[in-house]
């Protein structure tokens, strides 16, 4: 089995299919990482493409001793924060709110009550501020150890253990006065 | 989804987030889509960085000539304390002007009362305030907030408002929401405090009407509806649609907000009736 580090090197070296191989690797947490930013996933699409080729030009001042993907998912968090931020995506919104469209959140049809309550959780979560939602994010919906936020968000591993501690006593209280139905299923 | 192992440090999480976790990773996404194609290295050039530097430059210059309050081009832009109104108009037209001269519906009545007397296409709807954080009661928010919230004194009747909202970050944030007795899910009237480091953008198209006009002496904007705005304060951000009339001002280090559906002469009523 090749290393990461091995396919990066290739990559650096112009060979496509190295990079092609570590895209396919990790697209799909850094294109879920830029939905539950952005909740459109043709916005998410355009973000996560984004993220890969800037990667790909910075990738020669890129650490070899670190693992890849905290890094993609930094790009990927900072392009999408700024995406929210466009006014040209608020215009956007005013014209969906205008015609009376409904939000573009994706619906998947048969879904189960727990995939309905993970999108109700979802919801809290959007709730609450940037840097709590990206701890949540990292942790709890990408599988990221508390070593890879580190990386990824760039602080020590205290930090996030207090940035994680605060930002879920927030949503604890957010979920138990406004998302009660989520609340039993955190329970046991 | 990952092929990484789940993490396995939960000490010093709370109990419940193994359950969170649970949850969270049953959230349904929309499929992924193949972007190896869509990223290979062959379709983009990689810049050399002092070519970068050059172009933002140019970009950071073209955006101060398009931003200048001065010109009449793509962007128009005012700004009134902590609050940033941006005009995109596709025309050069400049930012229309009046001085207390109601813009809305006729004048205020001997007694006036709660009812607007401009309909809504106006009024916000409560569930634009719902991701907003800080929701607590009146008494609360004096104890918690370290300046005086000023409070409308007219109309006479309007009472106690309905929903409270206090909010420290960098610098404090108050809104006072009054709902519409006749409709109770509508916001008749919607009073921001704003201090310091809190930064408001709204984005207005071509249609708008801004008008400047005055409150205590204070210079003050009034904008009609709808239009999005974005909160922005340290780590926190909120985008909602304003879909009523605004009046605007700012004094020492706060800049106030009065969102509601009345008319102008109204709204400055109500702003010059703070106490």
């Amino acid at each position: 089995m090749i290393a990461e580090s091995e396919w990066i090197n290739r990559a650096r070296a112009g060979q496509e299919a190295a990079w092609e191989a570590l895209v396919h690797q990790h697209q799909e947490p850094v294109f879920r990482l830029a939905y539950l930013w952005l909740g459109d996933p043709a916005e998410a699409q355009d973000v996560a493409q984004e993220a890969f080729i800037r990667a790909y030009q910075a990738l020669d001042r890129f650490d070899l001793n670190r693992p890849l993907r905290p890094w993609l998912l930094q790009i990927t968090s900072n392009l999408a924060r700024n995406r929210r931020r466009s006014v040209a995506r608020y215009l956007a919104a005013l014209q969906r709110k205008l015609r009376a469209e409904p939000e573009p959140i994706f619906n998947v049809e048969q879904t189960s009550a727990q995939q309905q309550t993970a999108q109700t959780l979802w919801q809290a979560v959007r709730r609450l501020a940037t840097l709590d939602q990206e701890v949540i994010y990292l942790r709890f919906f990408l599988d990221l150890s508390e070593a890879e936020m580190a990386d990824s968000l760039n602080v020590p591993a205290g930090t996030v253990k207090s940035r994680l501690h605060r930002a879920l006593q927030r949503l604890r209280a957010l979920i138990t006065t406004e998302f009660p139905d989520v609340q039993p299923w955190l329970e046991g | 989804m990952s092929d990484l192992p789940p993490p396995s440090d939960q000490a010093g999480l709370p109990p419940w987030a193994t359950q969170l976790h649970q949850l969270a990773r049953a959230l349904p996404y929309p499929p992924t889509p193949d972007l190896t194609r869509r990223t290979a290295p062959t379709r983009y050039p990689v810049t050399k960085p002092w070519i970068s530097w050059a172009a933002l430059g140019l970009a950071v210059v073209l955006m101060v000539l398009a931003v200048s309050p001065a010109s009449a081009g793509l962007w128009e832009w005012l700004q009134i304390g902590v609050v940033r109104i941006l005009r995109v108009s596709a025309t050069a037209t400049p930012i229309p002007t009046a001085h207390l001269t109601p813009t809305f519906g006729p004048p205020l009545s001997a007694t006036p009362t709660l009812t607007p007397t401009l309909l809504p296409p106006g009024a916000t709807p409560l569930p634009a305030f719902a991701d907003w954080p800080g929701l607590t009661t009146l008494a609360q928010a004096k104890a918690q907030t370290p300046f005086h919230i000023l409070r409308p004194t007219y109309p006479a009747d309007l009472g106690e408002p309905d929903y409270v909202f206090a909010y420290q970050n960098h610098g404090a944030m108050v809104v006072l929401v009054w709902l519409d007795p006749q409709k109770a899910d509508e916001v008749l009237l919607s009073f921001q405090i704003l201090e310091g480091a809190f930064w408001i953008e709204k984005a207005l198209d071509k249609d708008s009407v801004i008008v400047h006009t005055e409150v205590a002496g204070a210079e003050a904007v009034w904008t009609n509806g709808p239009y999005p705005i974005r909160l922005k304060n340290g780590d926190y951000e909120n985008t909602r649609l304003v879909k009523g009339h605004v009046l605007i001002w700012a004094k020492d280090n706060f800049t106030y907000r009065l969102e509601t559906s009345f008319t102008l002469t109204e709204t400055l009523s109500i702003a010059e009736s703070l106490r």
